[in-house]
């Protein structure tokens, strides 16, 4: 009896034997793979791409991006772009910018209210309901109205949360204030957030629900000055997601009140009322999301605006072992997998799969070169002095020795070999494609003489002779970055002997340590990548302010002699070319900040970041944006059978 | 007896206290930024520069003195309340329940097996020491853990899951998982397996163990190779003690004296290590649950140690405490049924 | 002479014993077998042949082939001997030292002393080694000596318990009695009488433990925290190999070298520790003496 139970069991398990490949599984439904995972399911709060892709997928914005265009727009719930052409940009005497934004009617979130018996609102998903029943939905309850859009707007601002909402108050307030605390102790003239009392609070709602007003149905936008990344904010997946106030309110957001919004301020992750649950109008409901798991599914929106998508599911899973992703594509039990670039050539040969490359990102990989770094007992420094057993604090505010360093890197190597031709060389602050960027600006080359004329006239020659010993970071389990300083580390031990440049590995929380807890940085140099948040290279959160400007994020930590540099050669321009709003005339003045960048060897800039897709042949339509940093929208995404 | 158990008792709470006094004080020689990280795991949580940093330093009170923070926390757990894991971005008790079931049945699964083969390879060997079914049987168990886990763990997907296409990782197929999502599956116990039997969905119940048989071959070899290593050893002993000679004097059958009297007190050590090994599957098996992409405990300790989720990683090591206590006891329990000679004191 | 008659009767030990001479050798002389290039800052970085991400199979130039990265298998291979022995050697040695210390003081003193000492080792016990060396490793960063220090601050109670119970054990023997009733001191009493009785199981259990140390180094390598990029460590060169055992396409030993290699050098260390420690037990243990 056993053993036939055992043979049974056999039959069972070892059944589907022999599935082809070439049949599609899983018909309707997208596997996809990654190594990240989602923080949060309020656009509010999220920070980081793949949080996006549950935020650009169930929420809608007023605009989306245009396919793979950085700064065309397309209407979503908003029924029209607004532009200076069609009267809904309109630019005041006194230098004020009106945006107005008409909503489009009919707008429906996955879930309504309607009235029950007792009177009170019932949450019902609008795919199930019938048509009668449709009739009956309360006004405004699911409904998409200009109301929800200013509710979205204001409750991303006053919970001040992530970066991306902050990046709507600075945009709202055009780039007065960084953030709502920031906007609170001025208006009210304190040192401390905490010292607001009831009325500052309320005043600064006040001040902020002027800014955003409803009239006649539309959405107006009242900023003081331009602020030219204004419809490129909008259209980010992140705190301008317009979500459905009646809902919101409902199940413990913030209720629209002036006087206690501080309470839904900064909630702490979980605190948040919509960080597990979901009403949008996206195209896509939430179906699952399992955190032990680490697995969000998604369900088609079949009441979506613009008519259901083709696909009815989206799983997303977080599978961090890349044999185990790739096992499952080759066997059609996932449709796109995130692949190591090394692996890139073979996936290309393999049966059933394709391969999209070289898409671009929005930014670059560097080494940061950092100076002043601490003095005091920092190992990073050796002796601390140019005895050939250190270096000096300000090591390299010394521009020969930055000019030394670049041209000691190999960046044809690291093209070639380390990122196996994906990309290419990085020759500023901005990448291809973005307002500024030049391909005719000069850029480093691997020449050992040029860095050893370098070498030999920094510090009076005294660098030459007596050499330095110092350590590179790099943040824990990039390769390429070991890569990247493996070659300097070669090449300057190479041009001579005395150099020795040593590599450290640290994790991210050690090196945020190290840059961030004095005035001064301690780490000399490190190897980073940061992305602006919109296509614009100006402004606070473009690239060139990234970048180049004094107060900019890589000078708030690059220390003291970096900032001072950037206040002597960049600040000025960088403030001009922001004032213009002419593009043609805007334009030259960020190529010619490039040309800077690279004659005063700021930073060693290597190469565009990039990425790629992975999926099975019956998978069609992705469309990459590098302003979304390649976030996937599936809507557009099919599933041939 | 009674009084073994008030005494173990007592000591419980004590070794909790000082466990977690450790690990926090591990804890307390990061900076604050540091410990920041647990809450802003990337860069870009960081842009907002010195200032955002600052403020969520304030917020999750991480340059509060040690004893402040460490009594806020005992605090809390006292009245039942772990904390939040940011990496599982849930509250841990929610997430170590939710993880649990998984690891419990794949290390159900893989225990059994390799506690009675361990047995009964290690009774061969020892009783035909130096013979080539005991040098084979060496070999195979020190190949067992001279490679590490993950070499084994790769290979079996590749042969059984990449060219024969038979035990797919993961826990349930996508088919499976939307069945067991609907409103027409109960999860009882959240053991996949169990769940699809009490729904009577043998459909699904082959499915899950369809996906457990690869990690749980890996995870048999390993735990067989180093027990039955000790059931050897014990065997070898035991069959030069003076009741085995006497036996054999007496003129009872070999395998008499063998089974009864040779495997049956040789089994002692290997209890003992069987409930360390049990400990330590239960406290999760970081490496096979990577590879076989099966989210259990040790993939949540693990991400929680690297992320330096410090309310993760103590109520992980609760939740580890608190399955050696037990397994211990049960050790402890079953010695005195195994040999009468153990007298709990 | 009971040492060579039993290696010769036993071709099995013998062997053990040959493989850890060879790899004492192979330590001694990792100058000689692969140069350390002279623009490397320490002889344990491994020399990179090139960039390429993919690795490259074994040539003249590089006889065992590279890893991904192109670090030179052979050169780390070499040089991980030596690391594998200090790893191997260190954390036991560490620990050995830890554990007989508190073990013996926990018997010889028993009542309170014991019973705290004993809650020590439960509290070590309770938290598994793997997720105990990650948190210690973050702290303290990748290296080598972190490593080291993880390893061996929860390697320790085994020995601590071993050596209690065999004291416990050795304190009942009529010697001991003896030796109390003529008035010999504690110390001299736990360092002369006491512990040389307790020496055997522990030298047996360390020499097991030695060679799988390397192994929970390697699993520190797979999670991310053992040593630093390109450190000749076999458990560093292993994991680099988990990304290519599957090999390419239809052929899935396209990248066999990645593994058996640093596989082989592994498996062989450990089998070497095992087999002389089962010698060793087997010629030391008075229980299974002959």
């Amino acid at each position: 009896m056993l053993k036939k139970i055992a043979l049974l069991t056999a039959c069972a398990v070892f059944g589907p034997v022999g599935i082809g490949n070439a049949q599609v599984k899983n018909p309707g439904t997208l596997v996809y793979l990654w190594t990240s995972g989602i923080q949060s399911l309020d656009p509010a709060y999220i920070g980081n791409t793949p949080s996006t892709y549950a935020s650009l997928n169930m929420y809608n914005r007023l605009l989306g991006y245009d396919g793979s265009n950085i700064s065309e727009f397309v209407p979503s719930i908003a029924s029209e772009v607004p532009s200076l052409d069609n009267g809904l940009i309109v630019s005041g005497e006194d230098g004020s910018v009106r945006y107005t934004f008409p909503i489009r009617e009919g707008i429906y979130a996955h879930k309504v209210g309607l009235k029950a018996a007792d009177g009170k609102i019932e949450w019902r998903y609008y795919d199930d309901l019938s048509g009668e029943e449709r009739e009956r939905i309360e006004p405004g309850f699911g409904e998409i109205t200009a109301e929800d859009v200013r509710y979205s707007f204001m409750r991303a601002i006053l919970q001040g949360e992530s970066w991306m909402a902050n990046a709507v108050t600075e945009m709202v307030t055009a780039g007065a204030y960084a953030n709502i605390r920031e906007w609170a102790t001025q208006l009210a003239g304190v040192e401390n957030f905490d010292d607001l009392d009831e009325a500052d609070l309320v005043a600064v709602h006040d001040a902020l629900a002027e800014k955003i007003t409803v009239e006649d149905g539309k959405v107006v936008l009242t900023l003081e000055k331009s602020f030219p990344a204004t419809l490129g904010v909008i259209a980010l997946p992140y705190a301008t997601s317009v979500i459905d106030k009646e809902w919101a309110v409902d199940h413990g957001a913030w209720p629209g009140t002036a006087d206690n919004w501080v309470e839904f301020h900064k909630p702490d992750l979980g605190d948040s009322a919509l960080f597990e649950q979901v009403n949008g109008s996206g195209p896509f409901m939430l179906e699952e999301w399992d955190q032990g798991e680490k697995r969000l599914v998604m369900k088609r929106f079949e009441g979506y605006m613009d008519g259901p998508a083709p696909l009815e599911r989206v799983v997303l899973r977080t599978v961090p072992e890349w044999t185990t992703r790739r096992l499952q594509l080759e066997a059609g039990d996932a449709d796109v997998v995130a692949t190591p670039v090394e692996f890139l050539e073979e996936m290309k040969s393999r049966p059933g799969i394709k391969v999209q490359e070289g898409l671009q990102n929005i930014f670059g990989r560097s080494l940061f070169f950092m100076w002043p770094v601490q003095a005091e007992g920092n190992p990073a420094i050796g002796s601390g002095k140019l005895d050939g057993a250190g270096i000096p604090p300000d090591f390299f505010g010394d521009i020969d020795v930055r000019k030394g360093f670049n041209y000691a890197q190999n960046y044809q190597l690291l093209l070639e070999q380390v990122n196996l031709g994906n990309t290419v060389q990085l020759r500023g602050p901005t990448v291809r494609g973005l307002m500024g960027y030049t391909d005719e600006s000069p850029v480093y080359s691997f020449d050992p003489e040029k860095a050893e004329e370098h070498f030999r006239k920094a510090y009076d020659g005294k660098l030459w002779d007596v050499g330095f010993e110092m350590t590179a970071f790099m943040t824990e389990g990039t390769e390429l970055a070991n890569a990247a300083l493996s070659v300097l580390q070669q090449n300057l031990a190479r041009i001579n002997p005395k150099f020795r440049l040593k590599i450290q590995a640290l994790p991210w929380a050690t090196i945020s340590d190290r840059i961030y807890t004095s005035t001064n940085p301690s780490i000399p140099m490190a190897y980073m990548g940061w992305g602006p948040d919109y296509s614009d290279p100006g402004g606070p959160l473009g690239a060139a302010t990234y970048y180049l400007a004094s107060t900019g994020l890589v000078a708030g930590f690059s220390g003291e002699g970096y900032r001072e540099l950037m206040r002597q050669e960049f600040d000025a321009l960088l403030d001009e070319a922001w004032k213009l709003n002419d593009p043609d005339e805007r334009r030259p003045i960020y190529e010619r900040l490039q040309v800077m960048s690279h004659e005063l060897a700021t930073t060693q800039f290597l190469w565009e970041d990039y990425t790629h897709v992975v999926s099975r042949d019956w998978v069609d339509g992705y469309v990459h944006n590098m302003i979304l940093y390649g976030a996937w929208d599936f809507y557009n995404i099919t599933k041939s059978e | 007896m009674l009084y073994y158990l008030l005494r173990r008792a007592v000591f419980i709470p004590v070794v909790l206290l000082a466990l977690t006094l450790m690990i926090f004080s591990l804890q307390m020689t990061l900076s604050p930024v540091q410990r920041l990280a647990a809450y802003a795991p990337g860069p870009e949580f960081l842009k907002g520069g010195n200032d955002q940093i600052a403020a969520l330093i304030e917020k999750y009170g991480l340059d509060e003195p040690f004893l402040v923070q460490y009594s806020d926390w005992l605090g809390n757990v006292l009245t039942g309340n772990l904390g939040w894991s940011e990496t599982a971005r849930a509250p841990v008790a929610d997430a170590l329940i939710d993880l649990f079931p998984a690891t419990a049945e794949l290390v159900f699964f893989a225990f059994i097996p390799s506690l009675i083969g361990a047995i009964w390879l290690g009774t061969k060997a020892g009783v035909y020491l130096n013979k080539g079914i005991d040098h084979a049987i060496r070999i195979f168990t020190i190949l067992g853990w001279s490679f590490p886990v993950f070499v084994f763990g790769l290979m079996m997907l590749m042969i059984f899951y990449g060219t024969l296409n038979w035990f797919p990782p993961g826990r349930l197929s996508q088919w499976a998982e939307v069945v067991v999502a609907g409103e027409a599956f109960t999860r009882y116990t959240g053991v996949n397996t169990l769940d699809a039997l009490l729904n009577g969905n043998l459909a699904v119940f082959f499915d899950a163990l369809r996906h457990l048989i690869a990690p749980v071959v890996t995870l048999t070899y390993v735990n067989l190779a180093s027990m039955t290593r000790v059931m050897r050893t014990s065997m070898l002993e035991t069959l030069r003690q003076d009741y085995i000679r006497t036996a054999r004097a007496k003129g009872l059958p070999e395998r008499v004296v063998q089974n009864k009297h040779g495997r049956s007190n040789a089994m002692l050590p290997v209890v003992t290590i069987a409930g360390m090994e049990l400990a330590y599957m239960m406290g999760g098996v970081v490496i096979t649950e990577t590879i076989f992409d099966y989210h259990g405990i040790g993939r949540f300790a693990a991400d929680a140690a690297s992320n330096l989720d410090f309310p993760g990683v103590l109520g992980f090591a609760l939740y580890f405490a608190l399955v050696l206590v037990v397994i211990n006891l049960v050790v402890d329990l079953l010695y005195p049924l195994l040999d009468p000679r153990v007298k709990l004191r | 002479m009971t040492v060579l008659r039993y290696l010769l009767r036993n071709p099995l030990s013998l062997f053990g014993m040959v493989v850890l001479i060879g790899f004492v050798v192979v330590a001694l002389f990792a100058p000689l077998l692969a140069v350390p290039e002279p623009y490397q800052i320490s002889p344990y970085d491994t020399p990179r042949a090139g960039f390429w991400a993919q690795p490259q199979p074994p040539s003249g130039e590089h006889p065992l082939g590279t890893t991904q990265g192109q670090f030179d298998i052979y050169y780390g291979l070499v040089w991980g001997t030596r690391t594998a022995f200090k790893i191997g050697l260190g954390v036991v040695l560490i620990s050995v030292f830890v554990g007989v210390l508190i073990g013996s003081i926990a018997a010889f003193y028993g009542g309170l002393v014991d019973e705290v000492l004993m809650r020590v080792v439960d509290v070590f016990m309770a938290v598994p080694l793997l997720i105990a060396a990650m948190v210690l490793t973050a702290l303290l960063g990748k290296g080598l000596v972190p490593m080291i220090i993880a390893l061996s601050t929860f390697g320790w109670m085994n020995y601590a318990r071993v050596v209690r119970s065999e004291i416990l054990r050795v304190k009942e023997l009529d010697f001991v009695h003896a030796a109390r009733a003529y008035g010999t001191g504690d110390l001299r009493l736990i360092l002369r009488h006491i512990l040389p009785n307790t020496f055997f199981p522990v030298l047996v259990l360390a020499t097991m433990a030695t060679g799988s140390m390397v192994l929970a180094a390697s699993a520190l390598s797979f999670l991310g925290v053992g040593t630093e990029e390109g450190y000749a460590d076999w458990g560093q060169f292993i994991a680099y190999s988990r990304n290519w055992i599957v090999g390419q396409g239809d052929d899935p030993f396209a990248y066999w070298y990645t593994l058996f290699f640093p596989g082989m050098a592994i498996f062989l260390f450990v089998l070497s520790w095992n087999l002389v420690g089962d010698a060793l037990r087997d010629i030391l243990d008075p229980r299974i003496a002959k």
